[in-house]
């Protein structure tokens, strides 16, 4: 008998850390010790804010080192670090400390920006709960995966593994796991709500198990 | 409580039209765990302003949840009312008299409301700094207090925050439109961002007909493209650098300026910028200047769904939910680089922000020259603020808030069914 897939939801409630940045160094500084709350939230704001069109989805620190320095390489190196490739937040901070350590360097003046355009770190204080949906099979995931909030989505595809150190979204790993479709897992495992947004995410993941299915 | 006419009550469920009905679902699943609660907001005006405005929408809504949720307003005599209005604007980082006697008339208010507190709620919700020192009467063993603070507070007059921190310091938790307002503070800071209502008459859906009865009967052509900001007559609004801003856009693009505001009959400032702002517009009969009473929310609605841009070039903005009013309406919105504009704005993407005359006049010309571009930058902003600035999240945000107060600092909870 399959485990049933219980459709989980997730609402987040954002903070002030405390820490914010006017120049490149403080924002290291802050990276190096805020809350991984934090850096969960800079990485995947986008998604917290439900952007929709693709050339935001740039996270927030790179977008900074954009739009407030004016540092457009960092910038590109910055919006390299993938927030899906990280298996947990102690690796995305890693990569991001990287990045802007090398930028640095040796370099002693580092540019100021005015009060108006400081970097506040947040984080993100989760709130996870059940929809009340569930499926036993994959005729009807194929249909309740389309009927849940974007919320939802968000939550079994980037919050639920990266908090339990998985590679798996929650969908690829029920899918393989329990209704034995790895095929169908691989496909699902391959989309990116940084390549769509959560809407068509969750418009694909519907397509590929109705594709399955016929 | 406010008399039951203030209080807007809309079925939660009528916003599932609007942002869906699984967010709808979702914001009842999350207020399953705060069932019976007994809230209380307290603030000092019920009629007025924003905050009353917000107050009359969210107490139902907190009430169709499940919450035993009440609004109280706090009293005052004119004198205290004069140090509040006083205290508001230095906290906006004005110039401002105050005396020791100012502070003893705002601590004496502050003890005759004291019993306006219910002392066997759950959550009590004081906005605004008036009623900040209710909190000196709590009983720190019952009961979570929030503060929530619905001013730009990054350029305070020291004297008066040295005077309201102790008293902010004795809450569980305060709530700040965005990190920029947050300050030095012993206590959790929380940032909810505040919301528009789509029923209320500054946003509901108008039939043509009425758009074009508002137009013709202010003389605005409905032939040619219309630029419109909303305002009160304001330096910090910037309204005569918006005029600037169209004669040079009409160098190249035929259209017309239509400058909406308010606040000049009560304010002599507000006269002093009405008749800057006339000056500058001369006898241009394609700059239309409109002194609209405060309650005037319908047309300034029709205002905006008949605009073809809409310009809100500020140098100074708490948050600016006339921005988020215009995107909603689906308009390309040009906005100054300030505040909670530059929240709300992704550049290029839901808007332009911009930070000068001459910028704001590319971008009027390149949106009238583009209306394809126009039509995509405004139903981008239309589906962020659907997601992001509608009531129902902002009920989200705070049954969030109070849930937080309940579980403490922890990454993420599992709420059980």
């Amino acid at each position: 008998m399959n485990r049933p897939f219980a459709f989980q939801s997730a609402a987040s409630l954002v903070k002030h850390t405390g820490y914010s940045a006017d120049n490149v160094r403080a924002l290291l500084r802050g990276l190096q010790r805020v809350p991984g709350s934090s850096i969960f939230y800079h990485v995947h704001h986008a998604l917290f804010r439900r952007h929709f069109t693709i050339g935001e989805f740039m996270n927030d620190f790179a977008r900074w080192a954009l739009t407030a320095l004016g540092e457009e390489a960092l910038a590109e190196r910055l919006s390299a670090v993938d927030p899906l490739h990280c298996q947990s937040v102690r690796e995305a901070r890693n990569e991001l400390v990287r990045v802007i350590s090398e930028q640095l360097g040796a370099s002693e003046y580092v540019a100021h920006v005015p009060s108006g355009k400081r970097f506040f770190f947040s984080q993100a204080q989760t709130f996870v709960f059940p929809t009340g949906r569930s499926a036993a099979g994959l005729r009807e995931f194929g249909q309740e995966v389309q009927r849940v909030g974007v919320d939802t989505i968000f939550h079994h595809f980037v919050t639920a593994p990266l908090r339990l150190g998985r590679k798996d979204n929650d969908f690829s790993a029920w899918l393989r796991d329990e209704l034995g479709e790895p095929d169908l897992a691989h496909q699902v495992a391959e989309l990116s709500p940084y390549s769509y947004d959560l809407y068509r995410l969750r418009e694909r993941i519907g397509d590929l198990v109705e594709r399955r299915l016929h | 409580m406010p008399t039951p006419e203030l209080i807007r009550s809309i079925d939660l469920d009528a916003y599932a039209d609007v942002v869906g009905e699984e967010e709808i679902a979702e914001i009842r699943r999350l207020a399953r765990s705060l069932t019976g609660a007994r809230v209380q907001h307290v603030n000092s005006t019920a009629v007025g302003g924003g905050v009353a405005e917000i107050l009359a929408r969210l107490v139902p809504l907190m009430q169709q949840v499940g919450l035993d949720a009440r609004w109280d307003v706090i009293s005052g005599s004119p004198r205290y009312y004069a140090v509040t209005k006083a205290f508001h604007n230095a906290l906006h980082g004005a110039e401002v008299e105050l005396d020791a006697e100012s502070f003893r008339i705002f601590d004496e208010n502050t003890r005759q409301n004291l019993g306006i507190v219910d002392p066997d709620l759950d959550f009590a919700i004081i906005h605004d700094p008036q009623p900040v020192g209710l909190a000196r009467a709590r009983n720190p063993s019952k009961g979570k207090w929030i503060w929530r603070c619905h001013i730009d507070l990054s350029d305070a007059d020291p004297r008066v925050w040295s005077f309201l921190r102790p008293q902010v310091e004795r809450y569980d938790a305060a709530v700040f439109h965005l990190p920029d307002y947050a300050q030095q503070l012993s206590i959790p800071q929380l940032l909810i961002m505040p919301a528009i209502d789509p029923f209320s008459e500054k946003n509901l859906e108008l039939p043509p007909e009425e758009i074009a009865r508002v137009l013709e009967r202010h003389g605005i052509d409905q032939k040619r493209p219309i630029v419109l900001q909303v305002s009160r007559f304001d330096r910090l609004k910037d309204p005569v650098g918006v005029i600037r801003a169209f004669q040079l856009a009409r160098g190249w693009h035929d259209c017309q300026l239509v400058l909406a505001g308010g606040g000049a009959d009560d304010d002599p400032e507000g006269e002093r910028v009405l008749a800057e702002v006339r000056e500058a517009a001369g006898s241009d009969p394609d700059v239309h200047i409109l002194n609209l009473p405060p309650d005037a929310h319908r047309e300034i609605n029709a205002l905006q769904r008949g605009a073809t841009v809409i310009v809100q070039k500020s140098v100074r903005e708490g948050f600016g939910l006339v921005v988020t009013e215009a995107m909603w309406k689906g308009k390309p919105v040009i906005g100054g680089a300030v505040g909670g504009i530059r929240r709300q704005i992704v550049q290029g993407t839901t808007g332009f922000l911009v930070h000068t005359v001459e910028g704001t006049a590319f971008r009027i010309r390149e949106l009238l020259t583009n209306p394809g571009m126009a039509h995509r930058l405004g139903e981008n902003a239309r589906q962020y603020v659907r997601h992001n600035f509608l009531l129902p999240i902002y009920l989200k945000q705070w049954l969030l808030a109070m849930l937080a107060m309940r579980h403490g600092e922890r990454g993420v909870t599992l709420l059980e069914e």
